[in-house]
């Protein structure tokens, strides 16, 4: 292990709260009070905490600020009683295709974790591998979902909604997953 | 591409896709493969391949939009630009009338140039390669029966600073004829030869040639030869192990200072310093890219490829700063109706009749003929240039008063007509010009005037528009002046779409049918307390994609008796029922309830004693409406007739009223 235990609990505690900020949207009027780059803040700290045990994650650091940085926009434009969605049709196709790479890469890393601490006979890599691959599907649906109702002319809702339902069900998943890999570093009491 | 202005919508459109993949890759360079990274221009192939702008479609930006404004505002043209192929098509018979013709000319003349120098310099080559020796097969039979290739033709040519294959259909692998060749360098154009880059790079040249005035695109060809190579390296490095990889990265290394000469139908490891040192960082990162990348760059590569290839639907028309005091404003208003097209009849009738409420020429504009567009443009400049400086967007529909935005429209009896649709549309005035537009208005308020206009929509290539078929006619109607909601449930004093007829012993009868067909136009207007539901008005913005949301029917009948009045006098009261005829004949039981009434399936029922004055005055009247049932954009189709039974006196008779005008006779 090249990181403290403490860091590595510390950044996978991250990475599972910041799932949290990602995919609950809990709204006042038009804010949010889960807003989504507090969720980015965290993976960024998740990945500073976690770099030191697995290389790739330091790729994702250009992501997790782009990322970030348009989610935090898109909140402060959101006090205006306005919303960023749609309003940059070519760079919301660039944040979901950074968006698919940046969970795809996490989760695979995170397995990586999993696989070198979860416990002897525990399946902990396998699950988070397989549930990365149900989100980046979801997701890639969930980004192609508006195209194809436009091009079938006219919208989906149930299949949005399908969608947005399986999608919060499998980040339900994740979090669990990811709070069972935490306590593979719990510090010593 | 027929002309300077398709040229451009084909090479901006493959200019945005470009600039949206220089972006993703230059996100990913590091991060997702070489494998990744060449396929992806396939996106850019498919677009240039596609033809711009179909189906009034366009890709993440709406290039349609700007390249119509700006001919409009550079020429005066209001014809629609389309690409009909992805390929240079010669200027349309005669001498070139416009400098946008000459440069189209200009444009023709590059991509043939380039064209004739590409092969001029694919055949000085070929040639250089027969002077050249048979090169010894045996290390290339060796090396592609050791890495699973097909070996092909050498020659060994004096001069050569590396070796590279030339051809696609009869490849020749070309070494340098004065010093041996790695294995490794024979590995890597062999794999060239099995992945056929050398038809992809004959193809990046195609396009070079098609787009020769547009740098970003041969950046991006530049960009996609290399990654042709890296890709190739990547291919290689998979075959090799250990050091013989790191070998490779020195052999690479080793024709940094190499001279590059691009060719067509070429293929060579060796593409310039800057282009090696890049690929030799790749090497460096090939261990880097995670298992399992493979869904994660189909996925990515799925969600660029799609709005890219087809695109977004034009959204409607564009208003801009709604000053209206700015040609350009009014130029790009134009352009966007003839960009964005009505796709159903429902949508072309709706702009018609928003165009006639607001009096606003764009919304006439995304629903007229294409060949009006020029005459619809200059009435509308002159009335903004004219002594009463009207806004840009004025237009004179005829209309004889001024309509009631809160009422809408109300088009009836929608009847299908050659392949289009014919229909009445009806406004509601506030206030009238019974006498002319000259003299004063009509302004009971105890009447409400009615305008109506006999239309028909039709399909004109991609797109709906509507045709006025005669002059608006006042109708004045018996109800006091209000938004006309009640119009949804028929109209006496206005046309039917089917009058159903029959005489009988001692009675005349007559069925007046009507339906009403609408979109959905309600919006909720604001409130000051925004939990509250604001007020329901009518929604005046078009929506050229719409479809009808409702269709109503309705019917008034009438019997009048045609004998005497002591006749009349002895029948004493006389019950009706009536049921519609299906094509076929059959109906629904005839059935007399208490009173009058109707059940859904279109029979109704009344007397003498409920349906007129008392004593009775010889006429019977009956009427109601119901919802349309099935989907409103269907066909409509209309009963095929009546079948009406009178009772009086215990004696029965039925008729069978047909149509006699309007529907099938």
């Amino acid at each position: 292990m090249t990181s403290h235990p403490e860091a590595l609990y510390r950044g996978v505690s991250h990475a599972a709260w910041g799932y949290l900020f990602l995919y609950l949207d809990v709204n006042l009027g038009t804010v949010s009070i889960l807003p989504a780059f507090v969720g980015y803040l965290l993976f960024w700290s998740a990945i500073g905490a976690l770099e030191g045990e697995v290389r790739d994650l330091s790729l994702l650091r250009p992501l997790c600020a782009l990322l970030g940085a348009w989610a935090g926009a898109g909140w402060l434009y959101s006090w205006t009683g306005s919303s960023l969605d749609g309003r940059f049709y070519p760079l919301d196709v660039i944040l979901q295709a950074a968006s698919l790479y940046f969970h795809f890469q996490l989760f695979t890393d995170l397995a990586l974790l999993a696989a070198r601490y979860q416990p002897e006979g525990a399946d902990l890599d396998r699950h988070l591998l397989r549930l990365r691959t149900l989100q980046v599907l979801l997701l890639t649906g969930l980004a192609l979902a508006g195209p194809l109702s436009d091009l079938c002319g006219g919208p989906a809702p149930w299949l949005s909604a399908a969608l947005s339902l399986a999608g919060l069900l499998v980040s339900l998943a994740l979090m669990n997953r990811l709070f069972a890999l935490r306590r593979c570093f719990h510090p010593a009491p | 591409m027929t002309d300077l202005w398709s040229f451009l919508l084909q090479t901006l459109t493959a200019s945005g896709a470009a600039a949206l993949l220089l972006a993703v890759k230059a996100l990913f360079r590091d991060k997702l493969s070489p494998r990744w990274q060449f396929g992806v221009w396939g996106v850019l192939a498919l677009v240039l391949l596609l033809p711009a702008g179909g189906g009034g479609r366009y890709a993440l930006f709406n290039w349609p939009l700007w390249v119509e404004s700006a001919k409009t505002a550079l020429t005066g043209d209001y014809s629609l630009t389309r690409v009909l192929a992805p390929i240079p098509l010669p200027l349309g018979p005669g001498r070139p009338a416009s400098p946008a013709d000459l440069l189209y000319l200009l444009y023709l003349a590059g991509a043939a140039a380039l064209l004739l120098r590409y092969a001029l310099s694919y055949l000085r080559l070929r040639l250089a390669l027969r002077r050249g020796a048979e090169a010894d097969g045996a290390q290339i039979r060796r090396v592609a029966a050791a890495y699973g290739c097909r070996p092909c033709r050498a020659v060994a040519v004096p001069g050569l600073s590396s070796a590279f294959v030339c051809g696609v259909f009869r490849p020749v692998l070309a070494l340098p004829a004065e010093r041996p060749v790695d294995d490794k360098v024979i590995l890597h154009e062999l794999l060239h030869l099995r992945f056929h880059d050398a038809a992809w790079g004959l193809l990046i040249c195609l396009f070079r040639c098609l787009h020769w005035c547009n740098p970003l695109l041969w950046i991006c060809a530049d960009l996609a030869q290399n990654d042709a190579e890296s890709l190739c390296d990547q291919r290689v490095l998979e075959r090799l192990e250990g050091e013989e990889r790191r070998d490779y990265g020195r052999i690479l290394l080793s024709m940094a200072d190499d001279r590059y000469a691009r060719a067509p139908g070429t293929s060579s490891m060796a593409n310039g310093g800057r282009n090696i040192r890049a690929r030799i960082q790749a090497i460096a990162r090939f261990r880097r890219y995670p298992a399992g990348m493979a869904l994660v760059s189909v996925c990515i590569a799925a969600v660029l490829a799609l709005p890219a290839l087809f695109g977004t639907r034009a959204g409607g028309v564009v208003l801009g700063s709604r000053r209206w005091d700015d040609a350009l404003d009014f130029q790009t208003a134009m352009a966007s109706a003839r960009v964005a097209r009505c796709t159903t009849a429902a949508a072309a009738l709706d702009a018609y009749g928003k165009a006639v409420l607001e009096q606003n020429g764009i919304y006439r504009a995304l629903c007229a003929p294409l060949e009006e567009h020029p005459a619809l443009a200059a009435e509308m400049e002159a009335a903004a240039t004219g002594p009463d400086h009207w806004v840009y967007t004025r237009w004179e529909s005829g209309l004889p008063g001024y309509p009631d935005p809160r009422a809408g429209y109300f088009l009836y009896n929608l009847t299908p007509d050659s392949g289009g649709y014919r229909a009445l549309m009806v406004f509601p005035l506030q206030w009238a010009y019974p006498d002319g537009p000259d003299q004063p208005p009509a302004s009971d308020p105890d009447c409400l005037w009615l305008a109506s206009r006999p239309v028909r929509a039709e399909r004109r290539e991609d797109r709906w528009v509507v045709l006025p078929q005669g002059a608006f006619t006042l109708t004045e109607t018996s109800r006091s002046l209000d938004d006309g909601g009640w119009l949804v449930w028929g109209e006496a004093s206005l046309p039917a779409a089917v009058t159903y007829a029959a005489e009988t012993e001692q009675f005349r009868l007559e069925l007046r049918y009507q339906t009403v067909h609408a979109l959905d136009n309600a919006i909720q207007s604001q409130t000051g307390l925004s939990w509250l539901p604001g007020a329901s008005a009518f929604d005046t913005a078009v929506k050229p994609y719409a479809r009808f949301a409702r269709a109503y029917a309705s019917y008034s009948f009438t019997a009048v008796f045609t004998g005497s009045e002591d006749q009349r006098a002895a029948l004493g009261e006389v019950r009706y029922a009536a049921v519609p005829l299906s094509a076929d004949g059959s109906h629904p039981a005839l059935k007399y309830g208490a009173g009058s009434g109707s059940s859904s399936t279109g029979a109704f029922w009344g007397s003498s004693s409920n349906s007129g004055p008392s004593p009775w005055d010889g006429t019977l009247s009956d009427g109601a409406g119901t919802y349309l049932g099935g989907d409103p954009n269907d066909t409509p189709v209309w009963p095929a007739g009546y079948l009406v039974e009178l009772t009086a006196g215990g004696t029965s008779r039925q008729a069978t009223l047909l149509p006699v005008e309007g529907g099938a006779a």
